[in-house]
């Protein structure tokens, strides 16, 4: 039984993780274009179905499946079958430690959604990401060609400068929770989003982001891929599949990277201004009120959305905000019915624990979409670093930035006793 | 169900084991430099895997934090910056390094025929619940071992010294 719940764990969390790929790629693009003045992706069509340009990330799986893998001649083959699958795999396992809900106890049986809370889980975090490089090295390395060992020479100076100053940010949050536990990290911080870790480290939480930008390798850290000087960086030579599990690599690290980032500095899984253990006790208060809120929520949305309906292309295509205001709008009348119909049974017991893990998960994967927004902003925003610049700006503003901030942290924690 | 965990962590065990001894030969015994260094990757991995099979998961993730990510990493960056190729290193006739070697090899011989022939070999001692804890670790390090650990830092300092030394151009001569 034991085993089943951890396998299944597994699965849900890694489903997760592969589910935010396409999400967060939509989100590039369309942050990509609001800030520069554009509509966007909007094109790619399931009959009417457009989805607000969503479906073009499926468009996108199926012509990378359907792409010619080029055979690369100068390639040392075993490293260069390997390397997009360990870039995939370290970005993915990453999140092993990551606690998206308290522990619960359903029925006297114990659950939390977390695969393994480990004493030394955020060492574990910083360990697995520090493997990430080898991807980047066996890529550019094992290609045969010059601009890719270009690629994989800047990647790795950039991600060894970098680990230091988030390993000091870490150690700081270390300091103050009194354990490397992410779950305990998260309990320490509390409900309260003033003692939350961005608050009281506001500092370790810049480093942290900034560093975190460094090892994704995004804008304005993208160096290793700088294609206006060096083609494509380390996977110059990579098409088709084995390009998109980079890609996908890519996106799963900015996932998993402000996953922990919520964790560590925005309080997890904690809820705002509302102690967990409150809801569980006045679940019925909390009921009365969610659902006849959702209902009508979804009406509302339903509305709205049916407002938008205009013949603008004279197809199939005007009728998409009146088929999903349709969808919304008979959930929410089905919700309001169902309460309107029922009423006076009994609330199963597992219902409220079944509620907040849920509602938990949600919070987390809501304060990840807000870190993910900012990846994105950054990124269109912000110009490329040159080498000096980057070199500069981790050893000589982040690294002591970081030692000061450990050396005060520690004096304070001394002091005030935490 | 303890049954079942018991001989999962022999297999793994095992496994962890033949990857840990298979990548370290291959280590010795690849010719390219950039492929010898990441079996070596592979043997350290699989080391902290048994590091954490005998109830030390934060030695283990050290492990893999300091020797595989950084040090390995910096490792490899200068190997293949200074790509050599298999041309410029095969062996000469008579090498000091495999008299050496012969002597190791000579003297592990002898240890391993000891140690079939008088098995000292017990069943590895579970390790107590603090070595799960960083902090065991840490008062090891600054306690016990201060002196030594001081003594590899200024090992440490003396070789970047002698690095940067090394690697600076000479400013005087001609045009810098």
């Amino acid at each position: 039984m034991d085993m089943v719940v951890a396998l299944a764990k597994v699965a849900v969390i890694f489903a997760m993780v592969v589910g935010f790929v396409p999400v967060l790629i939509w989100m590039e693009r369309k942050g990509a274009a609001y800030i520069q003045d554009r509509r966007g992706p909007n094109r790619a069509s399931i009959m009417c179905v457009r989805a607000g340009g969503f479906l073009h990330s499926i468009a996108d799986a199926i012509k990378l499946f359907s792409k010619e893998e080029v055979a690369v001649a100068a390639a040392f083959r075993p490293a260069y079958l390997a390397a997009p699958i360990i870039a995939f795999f370290v970005a993915t396992v990453t999140v092993a430690v990551v606690p998206f809900s308290e522990p619960a106890s359903f029925g006297g049986f114990p659950f939390s959604l977390q695969v393994a809370d480990l004493k030394a889980g955020l060492v574990y975090v910083l360990a697995v990401s520090s493997l990430g490089v080898y991807a980047v090295m066996l890529a550019g390395w094992a290609s045969g060609n010059k601009f890719s060992l270009l690629g994989a020479m800047r990647a790795c100076a950039q991600t060894i400068s970098y680990e230091l100053a988030i390993g000091l940010a870490a150690l700081a949050l270390f300091m103050l929770a009194g354990s490397l536990s992410l779950s305990a990290i998260v309990e320490d911080q509390g409900f309260w989003p003033w003692r939350w870790n961005a608050v009281r480290q506001p500092l370790a939480f810049a480093i942290f982001f900034t560093a975190m930008l460094a090892e994704a390798r995004r804008l304005p850290f993208d160096l290793p891929e700088g294609e206006s000087e060096i083609v494509a960086g380390y996977h110059t030579e990579y098409s088709s599949m084995r390009f998109a599990m980079f890609f996908m690599g890519e996106y799963a690290h900015i996932a998993v990277g402000s996953m922990i980032m919520a964790t560590l500095f925005l309080g997890g899984w904690q809820l705002p201004f509302c102690e967990s253990g409150w809801i569980t006790e006045n679940f019925n208060l909390v009921l009365a009120v969610v659902w006849p809120g959702a209902a009508l929520a979804l009406i509302a949305v339903g509305a709205m959305l049916a407002k938008r309906f205009r013949r603008a292309y004279r197809d199939a295509r005007d009728f998409e905000p009146l088929l999903f205001g349709a969808l919304a709008a008979a959930a929410g009348l089905a919700l309001l019915a169902a309460l309107a119909l029922g009423g006076g049974e009994e609330i199963p017991a597992w219902l409220p624990a079944a509620f907040l893990t849920a509602l938990q998960t949600l919070t987390l994967l809501a304060k990840t979409l807000i870190l993910c927004c900012a990846f994105i902003w950054v990124r269109w925003t912000l110009p490329r670093f040159r080498y000096d610049q980057l070199m500069h700006l981790g050893w000589k503003v982040l690294l002591p930035l970081a030692m000061i901030n450990v050396v005060v942290t520690a004096v304070a924690v001394l002091m005030y006793g935490g | 169900m303890v049954g079942e965990m018991q001989s999962m962590n022999t297999i793994l065990f095992y496994l962890l084991a033949a990857s840990a001894v298979f990548s370290a030969l291959a280590t010795i015994t690849r010719r390219s430099p950039p492929a010898s260094a990441i079996w070596l990757v592979v043997s350290l991995l699989s080391v902290a895997g048994i590091f954490g099979m005998l109830g030390a998961p934060f030695l283990a993730a050290l492990q893999v934090l300091i020797a595989a990510g950084a040090v390995m990493v910096l490792f490899l960056f200068v190997i293949m910056l200074v790509d050599q190729g298999e041309e410029s290193l095969r062996p000469r006739i008579v090498s000091f390094g495999r008299v050496l070697g012969a002597v190791a090899s000579g003297y592990l011989a002898l240890i391993l025929i000891l140690a079939i022939w008088k098995p000292p070999f017990v069943e590895a001692p579970k390790s107590g619940a603090a070595y799960e804890a960083p902090l065991t670790l840490a008062l090891a390090v600054v306690g016990r071992y201060a002196l030594v650990l001081e003594l590899v830092g200024v090992m440490l300092l003396v070789a970047a010294v002698a690095a940067i030394s090394l690697a600076k151009r000479d400013t005087t001569a001609g045009e810098g």
